[in-house]
């Protein structure tokens, strides 16, 4: 591959100035709607779709190398793992501190002041885990979809992911 | 008022629907069915679900860049046509009549704008209205409804995402090890 | 009347479905049936000059109980449109894989191809 070939990765200048500027915003209105989704109209939902979105906007406008430089693919699919896993272990936290599964243990012990990111006892913790959960579940898959280079098998040409599932590189080593 | 405004948008979308299964451009059909979304985003707004409005727009985002990204540059060679005469002709009769039925079956629902928890004042959802903010602590009472009262659907569903997410994944996989394999170009697409 | 409007394009997705050779067309009429049954499922529960489900500082669950909209609906929605997302990106890496096997994305040339 030539050097000249890395520069071209990613789009023109006009999207990379703008894409370098607005990530910052677009990431800190992701962790506004994911933290405040027990106080305004938003949950961990929308909070995860629009991390998603910033790197996905990333591999758009500057290529595959710096986002995964960024978030690499073992990070992600750890984070994924691990959060569905959490969500689970904060459930059954309320079997042994609360009256049972998923219960709003916190809440109930320590009444707090309403209108206040701490408050609502599990809900903001629940919303922070599924916001990590789908981030990092959307931008893998969009890494599969996204980074793919052509493969030669069996004579016929064939254009495959090979992010994540790296036949190749586990050969030669 | 407002319900000539959604029946208005939903036209908008049918008409969007028809250009998106009709023509034969595929670039086309995936843009159409984005302005489908945006259509549905905006009524959601209109009918007192900003969340849901948020969540549906990013989401209508994701799944414009994944069709286009995944599918697009496969095959930019148009396929025309419906399948054979005879199972289309069966496939819209079908249709008519389910039209028909629905018709029947719609007009016996409570009437646009007067919800049945308003009729019934023991429904869940007034019960959730009324104490879900001193039971909770959560202003937001979708946010104390889906990580609450019914959270076990919550969590069974967060494992349905990561089955379609992980299977994704297993199905782009590449299959068979042995064979014989090389780089043609080790550019990325 | 909006109902009615709703099933419509329903139905027009399950001709897409049905009707289309093109997978990808396929999988277009599985996103505006989807699209269909969310607004439905919203639009079952407004309520005539209704509110967003939120208390605030002005507005009490009192007033809430007899203003808002229903929630139930809402709060379901809220997790099908994730999963749709989800079940998108499941249906796309299969039509990759077809078209990968196959050559192409018609489904009548698969089934001649089929050994």
């Amino acid at each position: 591959m030539e050097k000249t070939n890395s520069n071209q990765q990613g789009m023109s200048l006009i999207v990379q100035n703008t894409a370098r500027s607005i990530k910052g915003l677009i990431f800190l209105f992701g962790i506004y709607l994911t933290v405040y989704g027990h106080i305004i109209p938003a949950s961990g939902f929308s909070g995860g779709i629009v991390f998603a979105c910033v790197f996905m906007l990333l591999t758009l406008a500057f290529g595959k190398d710096m986002v995964l430089g960024i978030l690499g693919k073992t990070t992600a699919y750890l984070l994924n793992c691990f959060s569905a896993l959490l969500f689970l272990l904060v459930a059954s936290l309320g079997i042994l501190f609360g009256s049972a599964f998923l219960d709003n243990f916190i809440e109930k012990i320590f009444p707090s002041s309403n209108y206040r990111i701490f408050s609502a006892g599990l809900i903001p913790i629940y919303n922070i885990v599924i916001s990590l959960f789908i981030g990092a579940g959307l931008f893998m898959v969009f890494i599969i979809f996204a980074v793919r280079r052509v493969i030669e098998i069996d004579g016929r040409r064939l254009l495959i992911s090979t992010e994540f599932f790296d036949v190749t590189q586990r050969e030669k080593s | 008022m407002i319900e000539t405004l959604i029946g208005m948008f939903i036209i908008f979308m049918i008409i969007g629907a028809i250009i998106a299964l009709e023509t034969t451009d595929l670039l086309s059909s995936v843009i159409s069915v984005g302005a489908i979304g945006v259509a549905v985003s905006i009524c959601f707004l209109l009918v007192g679900a900003p969340d849901i409005a948020s969540t549906q727009l990013v989401v209508e985002v994701l799944t414009i860049i994944i069709l286009i990204k995944a599918t697009i540059r496969h095959d930019l060679v148009t396929i025309e046509g419906d399948r054979e005469f005879f199972g289309l002709t069966i496939t819209l009769v079908l249709l008519f009549v389910l039209f028909v039925f629905g018709i029947k079956a719609f007009s016996g629902l409570p009437q646009f704008g007067s919800p049945a928890i308003s009729e019934f004042p023991r429904a869940a959802s007034n019960r959730y209205l009324l104490s879900g903010f001193e039971e909770t602590g959560s202003s937001n009472i979708i946010s104390s409804i889906i990580f609450d009262y019914r959270g076990i659907d919550i969590l069974a569903h967060i494992y349905v995402l990561f089955a379609g997410i992980w299977g994704a994944l297993a199905i782009m996989r590449v299959h068979s090890r042995k064979k014989k394999r090389k780089d043609i170009d080790g550019k990325d697409q | 009347m909006v109902y009615t409007l709703c099933f419509l394009l329903f139905l027009i997705g399950m001709y897409g479905v049905t009707c289309k050779k093109n997978i990808v067309k396929i999988i277009l009429g599985f996103l505006i049936m989807e699209y269909s049954i969310n607004l439905f499922l919203i639009l079952l529960g407004w309520k005539e000059g209704g509110i967003a489900p939120v208390v605030d500082h002005s507005v009490s669950p009192d007033v809430l109980v007899t203003r808002s909209v229903d929630p139930l609906p809402q709060a379901m929605v809220l997790i099908s449109i994730t999963i749709g997302l989800g079940i998108l990106c499941l249906m796309v890496a299969i039509a990759i894989r077809l078209y990968q096997r196959y050559g192409t994305f018609d489904i009548t040339e698969m089934n001649k191809l089929r050994h």
